[in-house]
């Protein structure tokens, strides 16, 4: 066993071992350790998808015992693209953030304690995307849920307080059923692998109910309309570089989980109505997650409903991923393009609206006129992610967009396509409505700079690559379709 | 009625309890109570089937998820309960309803 080999590993022990460090390490040196983790950690996820792209997918025994009594790390290409997302998302949050943490009294945001969350939370991100096990998901999804909270709580006051217990209680509502799920899926199975569960598909009400019932949680726990209620709340009020985190790869965690599951773990026609249920709620939240962005007042607020709406295409996904009865390689390309562009789009525009609420001192949309005069640097990276929301070319979300209506029509359901094109629409409009402020003309009056300059490129540089990813689309369907099982695959349409 | 199917049906039972009292209670320790209700039900769903072997010797997996899942809650339950505390001593409220919300805001 060579060095690449431990690639899993390594990158799950990475963040682990450096949250620990800012334990013992002196408080002034945490930044820039976080820092130097960080960009280890994008190294250890470049290699991987290297090692993933020139050999294939392979599995990572941990401590050498193998499954069914060990638990295995999976790494293919699904999940080194999320490994990568993540690490891209977390290194440029992290640069953001050691200004925006880095600065101001000692007693702020838990006394430095936000550096091991942060550092927590990417190493249950990444064990999430390379575990293997459905039981192992669980104790991931918890770990994520756990350091969440902790950083949506962390700036005291009763709002975030408030919005961090209501996502707690939604979190451990999703935890326990889909541990009721995992309960009776063993049961009827006797397997906790997701590729031995995957290749030997039992039938019987125990194993569906649990499958339906792990599925749910995992839908509360993604924010898809009507179990949305916790997420605009708490993605507003944590601080900017956690909302920027939380929506860009919190949410996509669970629905990583979801995908695996219908590609992994059913077969065709196992849970009948299940891939149309999840469609149907996927494309409710395109339509109310737009509306209530359209309506809200306040920058992140916006932010945090058009998040649920753009999740909405992942699901809309779903049901296009298997409507031939195998699975339609093509979807799987938009969904994972989706996934990866709102990732590095909502981050970015997060971020650029962290550093407005700073530079304004308020979040309110109708006061922030002349800020393309002011601070327009900002106001150019949220109209660059707002491209990648609308699904304009030569962005992630128009080939993604495009690919899914395509798929759509191809099979037959155009009525998915008329949800999405009415999505875009809804996009530009909320889009617009904020370009239009800072654009008009106003007093415009930031007050002192809170943070360096310097980290305001960093939100634009973000958007602008979600808005260029049309680019590297190739790439991103070449990666996903390794280790997938594509017997039954159709070509492109 | 066999052994396992009545901690099955008790584990259910209490696993519905919770989730009843987790989403119409609007206070938070209510809440917290109710998802350990749930936590409990689900161990003893776990528990109970993982008894129903052919040869009779329970099944271990199902045991290290119990103690796994025990650890999780417990870590959960401080989380929620140190919220609780510092959201009641900066508002002496312990409910998170929407309409309490509404009215501060």
């Amino acid at each position: 066993m060579t060095l690449v080999d431990h690639l899993p590993a390594a990158l799950i022990m990475t963040p682990l071992a450096g949250a620990a460090l800012t334990f013992v390490t002196r408080r002034r040196w945490d930044p820039a350790l976080v820092m130097v983790t960080a960009v280890v950690i994008t190294g250890l996820a470049l290699a991987l998808s290297v090692r993933v792209l020139a050999e294939g997918a392979f599995r990572y025994r941990l401590g050498g015992w193998g499954a069914p009594l060990g638990i295995d790390l999976v790494a293919d290409g699904i999940s080194a693209l999320f490994v990568l997302l993540a690490a891209v998302v977390g290194l440029a949050a992290t640069a953001y953030a050691t200004s925006y943490f880095g600065t101001g009294d000692e007693d702020a945001y838990g006394r430095g304690l936000v550096w091991a969350l942060w550092l927590f939370l990417w190493t249950a991100l990444n064990a999430l995307f390379l575990t293997g096990d459905v039981f192992n998901v669980y104790v991931c999804l918890e770990l994520v849920g756990i350091s969440a909270v902790a950083l949506v709580t962390l700036g005291g006051g009763a709002d975030a307080l408030r919005a961090g217990a209501r996502y707690l209680f939604a979190s451990m509502l999703g935890a326990m059923t889909y541990l009721l799920g995992v309960a009776l899926l063993y049961s009827a199975t006797g397997h906790l692998d997701m590729a031995t569960l995957g290749s030997a598909p039992t039938q019987g009400i125990a194993a569906s109910t649990g499958l339906v019932l792990m599925v749910s949680a995992l839908v509360l726990k993604t924010a898809l309309v009507p179990v949305h209620f916790w997420l605009p709340t708490a993605h507003a009020a944590a601080p900017s570089p956690v909302s920027a985190v939380l929506s860009a790869l919190v949410v996509k965690g669970s629905y990583y989980v979801i995908l695996r599951l219908v590609l992994d773990v059913t077969y065709p026609g196992q849970l009948p109505g299940l891939d149309v249920t999840l469609g149907a709620l996927g494309a409710a939240s395109i339509v109310w997650g737009s509306v209530q962005a359209l309506l809200q007042t306040r920058v992140k607020l916006l932010v945090a409903y058009s998040t649920v709406a753009q999740i909405g295409y992942l699901f809309v996904a779903i049901p296009l991923m298997r409507a031939d009865g195998g699975i339609v390689g093509v979807a799987v390309t938009a969904a994972a393009a989706h996934a990866v562009s709102h990732g590095l789009a909502k981050a970015g525009f997060f971020l650029s609206a962290g550093s407005l609420q700073h530079r304004f001192g308020h979040d309110r949309i109708s006061e922030m006129a002349g800020a393309a005069r002011t601070t327009p640097v900002l106001a150019m990276a949220c109209a660059v992610a707002g491209v990648t929301m609308m699904g304009l070319p030569p962005s992630g979300g128009f080939v993604a967009k495009w690919l899914l209506i395509l798929t759509s029509i191809n099979v037959g359901q155009w009525w998915w396509a008329a949800v999405m094109i009415a999505g875009g629409l809804l996009s530009a409009a909320y889009t617009f409505r904020l370009v239009a402020v800072f654009v008009a003309e106003g007093a415009g009056d930031p007050g002192d700079a809170h943070h360096p300059a310097r980290t305001e490129w960093l939100p634009l540089l973000l958007a602008s690559a979600a808005a260029l990813l049309a680019f590297a689309i190739p790439q991103i369907d070449t990666l996903v379709r390794i280790g997938m099982n594509l017997g039954r695959a159709e070509v492109l349409p | 009625m066999s052994s396992h199917l009545v901690y099955a049906l008790v584990g259910g039972l209490l696993f519905s309890i919770g989730t009843y009292g987790l989403i119409v209670r609007p206070h938070m320790i209510h809440k917290i109570i109710s998802t350990n209700f749930m936590g409990s039900g689900v161990f003893l769903v776990l528990i109970g089937l993982g008894n129903r072997t052919p040869s009779g010797v329970p099944d271990p997996v199902p045991q290290a998820m119990v103690l796994t899942g025990i650890v999780v809650t417990v870590a959960l339950t401080a989380l929620s309960l140190a919220i609780a505390k510092r959201y009641f001593s900066l508002t002496g409220r312990g409910d998170i309803s929407e309409h309490r919300e509404e009215r501060v805001g």
